[in-house]
């Protein structure tokens, strides 16, 4: 609980144990366990599945994040990533969010095809071991709890994303964690 | 013998009875679109992760293989995730959806319950995205298919096409909201089930889904 009544909840994904592994169909391409829609080398949408732990590190549902551009008013086009925390004792939780850093599947230096932002270690990672993927909140577009189902019912709120690099090995293969830190409130709507 | 017979004959009752069961004259029905409605399809090649769509797998007796298992954890052995592309809709591009399913808790073959809860995201690159939360109840295709079972048939759905209940007790399948072009979009959706006759047994078959947006 938090002072102003609601309450904040962590969530935890490791990568890249907790990658699940998605196939690509026609009209898409692998980029590594995730699948993304690209013309000429460039990624305009991707997909990726997680498994979802709580602080504590158990499994308790599956996430997924979807990136690709789209047009924000005031901003224009901007990426931003859409988050669903699936915990099907619990509920569902819609996130959204504008990034900050790119973080679209790219072309890996020393492997073939796309990888997901975090796997690249040359690039991605030269800015340093923590990255906060959620945008600051300028206009109102930092990372938003847009809606929850079944316990998360009637809850709003906000959100941070961020990535903690943990170990490089030798071949260049990343390992690292996932947060998404939400803070959720009863929705203005719903407050009698 | 006379014991396989009475096996066969209580089997028989027992299809017969949850065939007829009146509880599901009280079920809801499928979500009602009014307005322009949209159409955006797919067909699920067996390109997903998780539990199988089929009897087997929505009463939790299809292990799924090492290459399909989420999880072996309690909370998410039965949950299912596939990405998907969606096109068929004239005005809009295709889009990449990720559907994410449970077992509904409050499955019960004896109350015709036989579904999952789903939440999809829809993107459209360069536009926008929209977030999904539904239900759906398979007990018609699943009743369907167990008397084509009974009659030597497979397990086939009769019907060519299931407009798909949410399940009694949850509420419309809606938005979640919208973000970028979408920003403000409300509304309802629902997906429709086309058997296909090459994955008898297969819920997840050739599928629609269907929304107006307000």
């Amino acid at each position: 609980m938090v002072a102003d009544g609601g309450r904040e909840e962590r969530f935890v994904i490791q990568w890249p144990q907790d990658r699940v592994a998605l196939e690509a169909e026609s009209g898409m391409v692998q980029a590594g366990a995730a699948v993304a829609l690209a013309a000429n080398g460039v990624v305009s949408a991707s997909v990726e599945v997680f498994r979802l732990r709580d602080i504590a590190g158990n499994v308790v549902g599956l996430a997924s994040r979807s990136t690709s551009s789209r047009m924000l008013a005031g901003e224009g086009n901007v990426q931003g990533s859409d988050w669903i925390l699936l915990v099907p004792s619990r509920g569902a939780l819609f996130l959204t969010q504008r990034n900050g850093p790119d973080v679209a599947p790219r072309p890996h230096p020393a492997r073939a095809g796309l990888v997901p932002a975090a796997d690249d270690s040359a690039g991605f990672w030269s800015r340093g071991s923590r990255q906060r993927i959620t945008a600051a909140a300028t206009g109102g577009h930092g990372g938003r709890i847009l809606r929850g189902t079944d316990e998360f019912e009637g809850l709003q709120g906000s959100f941070e994303e961020t990535w903690d690099l943990e170990e490089i090995d030798a071949d260049g293969i990343t390992r690292g964690r996932i947060t998404l830190a939400t803070r959720l409130a009863a929705a203005l709507c719903c407050v009698s | 013998m006379t014991i396989i017979a009475c096996l066969g004959v209580v089997v028989l009752l027992g299809v017969g009875l949850l065939s007829l069961n009146p509880i599901v004259w009280f079920h809801p029905p499928p979500v009602g679109l009014s307005g322009a409605v949209r159409t955006l399809g797919w067909e699920s090649g067996g390109r997903f992760a998780g539990f199988p769509l089929t009897p087997g797998g929505l009463l939790g007796l299809s292990v799924p293989s090492d290459a399909g298992r989420v999880a072996t954890e309690r909370g998410v052995r039965l949950a299912r995730a596939e990405a998907v592309l969606l096109t068929g809709d004239t005005e809009l591009p295709a889009a990449l959806g990720v559907r994410l399913s449970a077992l509904a808790e409050e499955n019960s073959l004896l109350r015709a319950r036989f579904g999952i809860v789903t939440q999809w995201n829809i993107v459209w690159p360069g536009m926008g995205s929209v977030l999904l939360s539904g239900s759906e109840n398979l007990w018609p295709p699943l009743r369907d298919g167990l008397w084509s079972a009974l009659r030597g048939r497979g397990l086939r759905p009769t019907a060519v096409r299931y407009a798909l209940s949410p399940l009694p007790g949850r509420e419309a399948a809606g938005f979640a909201l919208g973000t970028g072009a979408f920003a403000e979009a409300a509304g309802a959706f629902r997906e429709e089930f086309s058997p296909v006759d090459a994955s008898a047994g297969d819920f997840t078959g050739r599928r629609q889904l269907q929304f107006t947006l307000e």
